[in-house]
């Protein structure tokens, strides 16, 4: 061991922890990763609840539910409201950043830990707390918070329009925790990613999972102070009788849209971009092909993560905001396709000839790549305002944003939790379970959201719990009752997975270091890596995805493996 | 951390810090309004840089802190200039003060 | 091979304390953008901020530049490995935020006392929202400090000096948020 490196600070703490520091308060990267994992199932767990719910109401209004009871509107409202907040932030930012962020970025750039291993813990801590308090936020009288996922006051600002008072206080305080505890984790992941790279792991041979997670940490770090600053003006309104949002006081309730989707739409970059990452190191090693255009793709993020900072205010069109901002935003979000479109068009050239094995990991990452696909086309739809006019706060948008990021949440968390499962638990995933799983879940997400393409259409609005209040939406009926149905479907699908992940976590077959022949730093150390990854910090002489190089005689190259005839690639 | 040997003279800084504060106070009293908003906050960025610069090192610093500080504040920017026609050109409510 | 773990010449904790800073700008950024423009585009604020008690935030801009400089003082003493007077400047940086506080809440006190509550007005909701956020991180920044000076007299700083540098980062930033707040609100 280096023992002048700066990782030798790290080593310093105790080798074998007790329970306690083992288990609840480790400092470990990988262990902290965990903890962020099993949090963010259980709120998956709850997040499909309320989907259950919310589709039942849709399709039988005012009928009982089964295993729950009658579902009143406001109660509709929270379910609207904890949906979104549970799968944005609850779901989808733990899984994608922290989970994943944190068990491979070290492992991937050859480092012991992370830079700030107590801080690493504490972010996880003040997570865990801002879960309690969403938990809490349930079941204060009142009711939980029914504003939308948005809050959009003057229904958020005061607790008289909605009847919430501590529910709407309390998930401020859970949003506020969460972003200081994904804060903390950003601040880790750069420094460590900017201080601790082994021994020539230049920026240009860093894999590119690790180069989405930081450019989504960077584009979070500076895009959510305006959030934290208009949440903190919300719960004074709130709380001390402050007027930011309230137009009796002088107040602007528009502003809370600007100070929350300027947050807002780089957020759906923080969680795509990892989403990406994750898929973007399975193609290459079930296609064994070096990455199409791996310098390209980071120009491509750079370039996404820079624009993402000047479209927000295309979720504004109808929000009585100036006219004359429309074309400049719709112009801005039709550019940021651009970046997007060629990252995708890399992914299929990559798989070009390759000699593809359609393992559970690739199926997901081929999942995730055509239903993106599919979502960012009618994400061009949106991003034109005058179609938005039209198709604003319809079926229509619900539909697209589940197109682009439940591919990126569930099929690449999917196909992350698929390939990385032997590195993080030491036992390979069952590939019948998983297969099945793939292809219920495919056919029954697309059974669920294509004809909510259709429903928006004609015309049934986001957030109405019973449409057949309206006389025009009746003959819509079948289709909301079709796609309860396949719901329900798809939710019971996820099932086959908890049964394989449980199976394979106690009998799996035990798995080797590096089960699929893959190139980067984390499948050169044990399965699961020991405390501190590595015995020696490797030495990095290769791009993270030299398949089939002429250089070696296998038809892989791991990163840290050195050529001798030849010079090194790259 | 590192032994400098270069060292800002911290209270030559913080005198001419006091000094500005001076002169944004006395600017409002001697100059008409708008000159004076413009010297006033003039006056601030330079107090601004120069803890910034001073206090802070960032004059010892690499691009990498640099970068820090000067992207954020042109996302900032972006944001206000974003504001302005919804807040500012809306052409009711009455001219500035 | 011995190779070199890959870093920056920049200390771990320094880059980590500036990311830090780097998110709070839009923090305070967003705040303070939101009063420019509503105050551009809105009439009577300036009638509104006559009624603010110039003298308090006068003295107090004194107070902060001042626990700035002590601040800087402390790290200096800390390169120049005199721990004792690391622990004074330490002492005299905490006295001086604490002071700011105090000043800080008579002018509230003061305000509240007018009628010129947080629901006064939108002048007031920006007036109270800005320095309560400041004064939350002033806040922040004393029991920083304290911890440190805590530290300097058990002796454990001496190991950890670079701790003084990177709590002056913070410190420093807290002031230079005031140094706009100040005329944002009082000057113009």
């Amino acid at each position: 061991m280096n023992s002048t490196s700066p990782n030798a600070e790290s080593v310093a703490h105790d080798a074998e922890p007790g329970f306690w520091r083992a288990y609840l308060f480790s400092t470990d990267h990988k262990r902290i990763a965990k903890q962020y994992l099993s949090v963010a199932l259980f709120w998956a767990v709850m997040g499909g609840l309320t989907a259950y719910l919310m589709r039942w109401q849709l399709a039988y209004p005012d009928t009982e539910v089964p295993g729950w009871g009658f579902i009143a509107p406001d109660f509709y409202n929270m379910l609207v409201t904890m949906h979104g907040t549970i799968m944005v932030f609850f779901v989808a930012m733990p899984i994608l950043l922290a989970a994943f962020g944190n068990f491979l970025i070290p492992l991937m750039i050859g480092a012991r830990d992370m830079a700030f291993p107590r801080l690493n813990m504490l972010s996880f801590w003040v997570f865990a707390l801002a879960s309690l308090v969403l938990l809490t936020s349930l079941f204060v009288p009142g009711g939980a918070a029914s504003a939308g996922w948005t809050g959009y006051p003057p229904l958020s600002a005061k607790p008289e329009y909605t009847g919430v008072t501590w529910g709407l206080n309390l998930w401020l305080l859970a949003l506020a925790l969460e972003f200081a505890s994904f804060l903390m984790g950003g601040v880790n992941f750069l420094t460590t990613a900017i201080n601790m790279r082994a021994p020539g792991m230049s920026f240009f041979r860093l894999p590119l999972l690790v180069w989405m997670e930081l450019t989504a940490a960077v584009i979070f770090m500076l895009s959510v102070g305006p959030l934290i600053a208009g949440a903190v003006m919300l719960l004074m309104d709130r709380v001390v009788g402050t007027t930011f949002f309230l137009p009796e006081g002088g107040g602007e309730p528009l502003l809370w849209q600007h100070l929350f989707w300027f947050f807002g739409h780089p957020e759906v970059y923080v969680i795509l971009l990892p989403g990406f990452g994750l898929i973007l190191e399975i193609i290459p090693v079930f296609s064994r092909k070096p990455i199409f255009g791996y310098r390209p793709i980071i120009y491509s993020t750079i370039v996404a993560g820079a624009l993402s900072f000047v479209v927000w205010a295309h979720h504004q069109f109808l929000s009585g905001m100036d006219p004359r901002l429309a074309m400049p935003f719709s112009i801005t979000t039709i550019i940021i396709s651009v970046p997007f479109a060629l990252i995708v068009f890399a992914m299929i050239a990559t798989l070009w000839r390759g000699s593809i094995t359609f393992s559970t990991p690739m199926l997901f990452a081929m999942g995730t790549l055509s239903v993106f696909i599919f979502g960012g086309l009618t994400g061009i739809f949106n991003g034109s305002a005058p179609v938005d006019i039209y198709i604003h706060d319809t079926y229509f948008i619900v539909a697209h944003f589940h197109y682009t990021l439940f591919s990126a949440v569930f099929f690449a968390g999917f196909a992350g939790l698929t390939y990385w499962f032997p590195k993080m638990f030491g036992r390979m995933m069952n590939e019948q379970l998983g297969k099945l799983h793939f292809w219920l879940t495919f056919v029954f997400f697309n059974a669920v959201f294509i004809p909510m393409h259709v429903v928006g259409l004609g015309g049934m609005m986001r957030r109405i719990s019973d449409p057949t209040q309206y006389e025009f939406l009746r003959p819509l009926q079948p289709l909301n009752q079709f796609i309860t149905v396949a719901a329900i479907l798809l939710l019971l699908s996820q099932l086959v997975f908890v049964v394989n992940f449980f199976r394979s976590l106690i009998c799996g077959k035990v798995a080797e270091r590096n089960p699929w022949q893959a190139n980067t730093l984390e499948w050169r150390v044990p399965s699961p890596p020991p405390h501190e990854n590595f015995d020696a910090i490797p030495v990095v002489y290769h791009g993270p995805y030299e398949y089939n190089s002429s250089e070696a005689a296998v038809d892989w190259l791991p990163q840290d493996r050195r050529v001798t005839t030849g010079a090194a690639t790259r | 951390m590192t032994a400098r040997a270069r060292h800002p003279n911290y209270f030559l800084v913080w005198l001419m810090l006091v000094g500005l504060v001076m002169v944004s106070v006395a600017a409002g009293t001697v100059l008409s309004k708008t000159a004076a908003l413009i010297l006033i906050f003039s006056v601030a960025t330079v107090k601004a840089a120069l803890v910034i610069l001073n206090y802070m090192h960032l004059k010892y610093e690499k691009t990498l802190i640099y970068a820090l500080v000067l992207i954020p504040l042109v996302i900032v920017m972006v944001l206000m200039f974003a504001l302005f026609p919804d807040f500012v050109f809306h052409g009711h409510n009455g001219n500035g003060s | 091979m011995e190779a070199q773990t890959l870093t920056s010449q920049t200390p771990s904790g320094k880059i980590g304390v500036w990311w830090f800073l780097a998110s709070e700008i839009p923090v305070f950024g967003g705040l303070i953008v939101s009063y420019i423009v509503l105050r551009l585009g809105g009439a009577g604020w300036s009638e509104a901020s006559s009624h603010l008690n110039f003298n308090f935030a006068l003295a107090n801009t004194f107070v902060l530049l001042t626990s700035s400089l002590t601040m800087v003082l402390a790290f200096a003493e800390v390169e120049a490995e005199r721990p004792r007077r690391v622990g004074n400047y330490l002492l005299l940086t905490i006295l001086l935020g604490v002071l700011f506080l105090a000043v800080k809440g008579f002018e509230y006190a003061g305000e509240i006392g007018k009628g010129f509550t947080p629901g006064a007005g939108i002048f007031w909701s920006f007036y109270y929202g800005m320095t309560g956020l400041h004064a939350l991180h002033v806040l922040a920044g004393i029991v920083v400090n304290l911890i440190l000076y805590l530290q300097a007299l058990s002796g454990a700083l001496q190991r950890h000096g670079h701790r003084v540098e990177l709590a002056g980062l913070y410190w420093h930033f807290v002031d230079v948020v005031w140094i706009f707040l100040f005329p944002l609100l009082y000057l113009t």
